[in-house]
């Protein structure tokens, strides 16, 4: 009869008591994983920078999933340690875990609840260039709740994952290690579009930053102040987007002043 | 593979920090000297026999069939090759060179082609010498390309990886030319049987090859023909299976002793007491890219491997502008880059590590 009583006792208690619980062995585990996760944050994105680039974006890749897992398996691991996992504790738990949750901490955990459907539904990675809510930048880490951006004027800017229920996310790579560049030029209508043509896709397959094996385009349309022509083409490294459009407009310039076509500027255009 | 060399050594330096360096060497590199032997040097900077050889055994069907399925021959001829290696085959031989137009043509955008017919051989030795990879310099490639596809008779163009792989993208050439074949790499019995038919010295003596660190004769194989020591096969696979390449990693990696009157070691006297000759072979290691400025020292390397030489003010035209200073001097010195009269090229020693680079960084490379 006692040992029945002392079985129900055990089963309700939620805790174990303190001299019960191994701090140790949670201080190990805590160690451990905090240990393998700052290995990955660092060796990770140290190799992606001097390995192969053809490497650079799924080594990067690796961090956030690595993060994941770990803390995951610390999670299950040192919950058994703490609580006494059973049906009626586990409700119990879950409950207090809903008011709390539900009232204080519901945007952060949001964020954390989307950080990992982020990590299964990739709509950015480490390494992919990204615009959201009109920041364009560099995804440099895949935190817990917010992934920080870094633009092309260096700017740090952090967002918080919860952005992804609402926002539309513009990846330009996708996890690829090239993207689409534009190099936009206004001419005036009075040239001869098909050789403005031909020497535009000359300027493109003469770059030092093309990749030859994706695609160059160029396109015009007509609008009512001037032809403008897009001229579409890939670098081999992501890295160099804004050198690849720097060469582009450059060259594309002096190619348009050869081919007897006269830029415009729209905007000055309409002022006059 | 050149990158088996980089991963190699990556491995001795973490070996050599974790448990020491307890594998003394048979003699230290620092009582080694470049050995300095006219008739290697000679042989090693022109290794034009493998080309001639190979190139008369695979055209010789073709040039005296009278109605080939295709009168044009596509070779790809790996790069850093010595200069005028196809045009002394070509001349040799009694066929005719197409001379190329000048760069500055090229560059006011000129396209007229010269006549191409004729009779017999026609041989283009550098394609990469019809273009220049700026926005007037793809004219002449253009008509070029397409004199060729209704010529009848027999041409064989020669053109190097990296400009081939430009020359597909930029103009299309795959379209007007046939499918491009190369000769076979070398390997190392190849490289065994031409270093032992040069094994001679200056004073006629016979040399014998032996690492620096173990002493090994690189050149010693056993009854069934098979090397004892796997150097060769390192040294074949580190330049990619290019003769020229090969050639001249293995001329920088031989040295003499500083001091040939001082005592040799016990275990290098053993090893050496049938030599008439000793020559030792270190390492040779790859050289590095101007610090700070590697990716504008990539760009320069490319544009040179494509167009085999350039002028600094050819360089000039077919870089982006970007303001930064000119890596071409700093290039030279660390023995990248060769330069000879005005014309810059990569150095043939230099090339794997080149190659590894701009692989690394993602440049397209040169390859079928």
């Amino acid at each position: 009869m006692a040992a029945v009583h002392e079985n129900q006792q055990k089963t309700a208690q939620l805790i174990y008591d303190l001299q019960d619980i191994s701090f140790t062995k949670i201080g190990l585990i805590l160690f451990g994983t905090w240990l393998i996760v700052l290995t990955a944050r660092r060796l990770l994105p140290y190799l992606a920078e001097r390995g192969p680039s053809q490497l650079r974006l799924y080594l990067l890749g690796g961090v956030p999933i690595i993060r994941m897992l770990m803390l995951v398996i610390a999670v299950l691991w040192v919950i058994p340690i703490i609580f006494n996992i059973t049906f009626q504790n586990f409700l119990i738990i879950s409950g207090a875990l809903g008011v709390a949750v539900g009232f204080a901490f519901k945007d952060y955990v949001s964020s954390l609840i989307a950080g990992m459907v982020a990590i299964f539904e990739r709509p950015y990675r480490p390494g992919d260039w990204v615009e959201i809510d009109g920041d364009y930048g560099e995804v440099r880490t895949v935190g817990m709740r917010a992934i920080e951006i870094c633009t092309a004027d260096d700017n740090v800017i952090h967002v918080p994952h919860d952005k992804i229920w609402k926002n539309n996310i513009s990846n330009a790579n996708d996890g690829s290690h090239t993207l689409m560049c534009v190099t936009s030029f206004y001419v005036a209508p009075d040239h001869d579009p098909a050789k403005v043509r031909a020497v535009l896709r000359d300027v493109a397959m003469t770059s030092a930053f093309l990749d030859y094996d994706k695609p160059v385009l160029v396109m015009l349309t007509q609008t009512p102040l001037a032809t403008h022509y897009q001229l579409k083409a890939y670098p081999f490294d992501l890295r160099d987007q804004f050198e690849f459009v720097s060469d582009l407009t450059i060259r594309g310039k002096h190619a348009l002043a050869d081919a007897g076509a006269t830029e415009v500027q729209a905007i000055s255009s309409l002022a006059g | 593979m050149p990158t088996e060399h980089a991963v190699r050594k990556a491995l001795d330096k973490l070996k050599k920090r974790l448990v020491g360096d307890n594998e003394e060497s048979m003699l230290q590199q620092e009582g080694l000297e470049r050995a300095s032997l006219k008739g290697l040097d000679e042989v090693c900077s022109n290794p034009n026999g493998f080309f001639r050889d190979a190139l008369d055994e695979h055209l010789a069907p073709w040039l005296t069939d009278e109605e080939p399925n295709s009168w044009l021959k596509l070779l790809i001829v790996p790069s850093c090759d010595p200069q005028g290696l196809a045009e002394d085959w070509a001349h040799a031989a009694g066929h005719q060179v197409l001379a190329p137009p000048q760069r500055q043509q090229l560059l006011e955008g000129y396209d007229v082609v010269p006549n191409l017919h004729g009779s017999g051989l026609l041989v283009i030795p550098h394609l990469e010498n019809w273009f220049i990879r700026q926005r007037h310099g793809l004219h002449m490639v253009r008509a070029l390309l397409a004199q060729l596809a209704k010529l009848e008779r027999h041409c064989l163009i020669c053109c190097n990886p990296w400009a081939w792989r430009f020359l597909v993208k930029a103009v299309g050439a795959n379209l007007s030319l046939p499918s491009p074949q190369t000769l076979a790499a070398t390997d190392a019995p190849s490289l065994q049987a031409w270093f032992e038919s040069i094994a001679v010295d200056d004073d006629g003596k016979r040399i014998t090859f032996r690492l620096a660190k173990s002493g090994y004769d690189v050149l010693a194989s056993g009854d069934s023909g098979k090397l004892h020591n796997t150097h060769l096969q390192q040294l074949a696979a580190r330049s990619g299976g290019i003769p020229w390449v090969a050639a001249h990693l293995w001329r920088a990696s031989l040295n003499v002793r500083r001091s040939p009157d001082a005592d040799l070691p016990e275990r290098a006297r053993r090893a050496t007491g049938n030599d008439e000759r000793t020559l030792w072979i270190i390492s040779v290691d790859d050289s590095r890219l101007p610090q700070g400025h590697e990716d504008r020292s990539l760009l320069v390397l490319q544009a040179l491997l494509i167009h085999g030489s350039l002028t600094a003010e050819e360089l000039n035209t077919v870089l982006p502008a970007t303001g930064e200073p000119d890596v071409l001097p700093a290039l030279l010195s660390t023995g990248i880059v060769e330069r000879d009269a005005a014309l810059f090229r990569v150095r043939a020693i230099a090339y794997p590590a080149v190659r590894q680079a701009l692989r690394s960084a993602g440049f397209p490379s040169g390859g079928l």
